[in-house]
């Protein structure tokens, strides 16, 4: 998968699995935060998100220090799975 | 016992929300749960997109509480360390406990969620209503096999002659997959001995059944 493809597939993942009712893919900016403003997730979901690495891609967090810099953005966590993705 | 009133009633049963004996939104009955929730979430245009991520006995609750707050004149009591919320049900959080065995049971799978685990007891229910409304009053979830109006009846006196408690919103928020229901009353304390109840009922153990068998 090409980055865009990672990035599509994220979106669609991420409004499944947080409920994100009435949000589209191409409502989600792939730059704009994941928390406080942009989507507006909560501690809950950024529990949801590591799990989602893990279930569909078989990530792990090693360091949690990491976790504000993967979650920062649909753009980041992209980022990270292109980059570890075996 | 203190001289306490019934001020205000909400059903939902049915796929229909009814307040104060009139029903005030309806959905077909061949609709799910979940259809007649966003159906009611946006007759209430509540504009909480929270409530998408809740389960299904919060989402019941929640709606509930929106019901009688279109109750004129209810908004603006509630806000209160003073107004406490006492809801009830048989069922606790069956709904969410029995999704969350369901994740851990295949040990090699094991993906527990954790937006389903949060509402795996109860009283979370309270949680959700009192951040949505800004409520800070006492809050109580209570269990019983069924529909128990004395022990609705006697948390809530307890707590109006022990408390500075004067207003309490409390109720049945039963669900169990198919088989859901709801009523939720708001009885306030009458502070001045000499005050007439109005055309309010008394807060007995009759009145709330009578609101519950309606």
């Amino acid at each position: 998968m090409n980055e865009n493809e990672v990035i599509e597939k994220l979106k669609a993942q991420i409004i499944e699995q947080l409920n994100l009712e009435e949000i589209t893919p191409d409502k989600i900016d792939s730059n704009a935060p994941l928390f406080g403003d942009g989507l507006g997730l909560d501690s809950i979901d950024a529990l949801e998100l590591i799990v989602l690495l893990e279930r569909q891609y078989g990530l792990k967090i090693a360091d949690p220090k990491d976790g504000k810099d993967i979650f920062k953005s649909i753009q980041s966590m992209a980022d990270f799975i292109i980059k570890n993705k075996k | 016992m203190t001289n306490s009133i019934l001020h205000s009633a909400c059903t939902i049963r049915e796929n229909k929300i009814t307040l104060n004996g009139e029903a005030i939104f309806e959905s077909d009955l061949t609709k799910t749960f979940s259809e007649f929730a966003k159906e009611a979430y946006h007759y209430f245009d509540l504009n909480y997109p929270k409530f998408f991520k809740m389960d299904n006995l919060s989402k019941l609750g929640m709606l509930s509480i929106e019901g009688i707050l279109l109750t004129q004149g209810v908004r603006n009591i509630i806000n209160s360390d003073k107004c406490a919320l006492i809801l009830s049900n048989h069922s606790s959080s069956i709904e969410s406990d029995k999704i969350h065995a369901k994740s851990i049971s295949n040990l090699v799978n094991f993906f527990p969620s954790p937006s389903v685990f949060v509402y795996t007891l109860p009283n979370i229910v309270l949680g959700e209503i009192a951040i949505k409304n800004k409520m800070q009053g006492e809050n109580l979830f209570l269990l019983s096999e069924k529909f128990e109006a004395k022990q609705l009846f006697i948390s809530t006196e307890t707590l109006f002659e022990t408390s500075s408690t004067n207003t309490a919103i409390c109720g049945w928020i039963e669900f169990d997959g198919n088989k859901w229901e709801s009523l939720v009353y708001i009885t306030q304390k009458i502070e001045d001995p000499n005050q007439k109840n109005g055309n309010f009922m008394p807060h007995t153990i009759q009145e709330i059944n009578k609101l519950y068998n309606a």
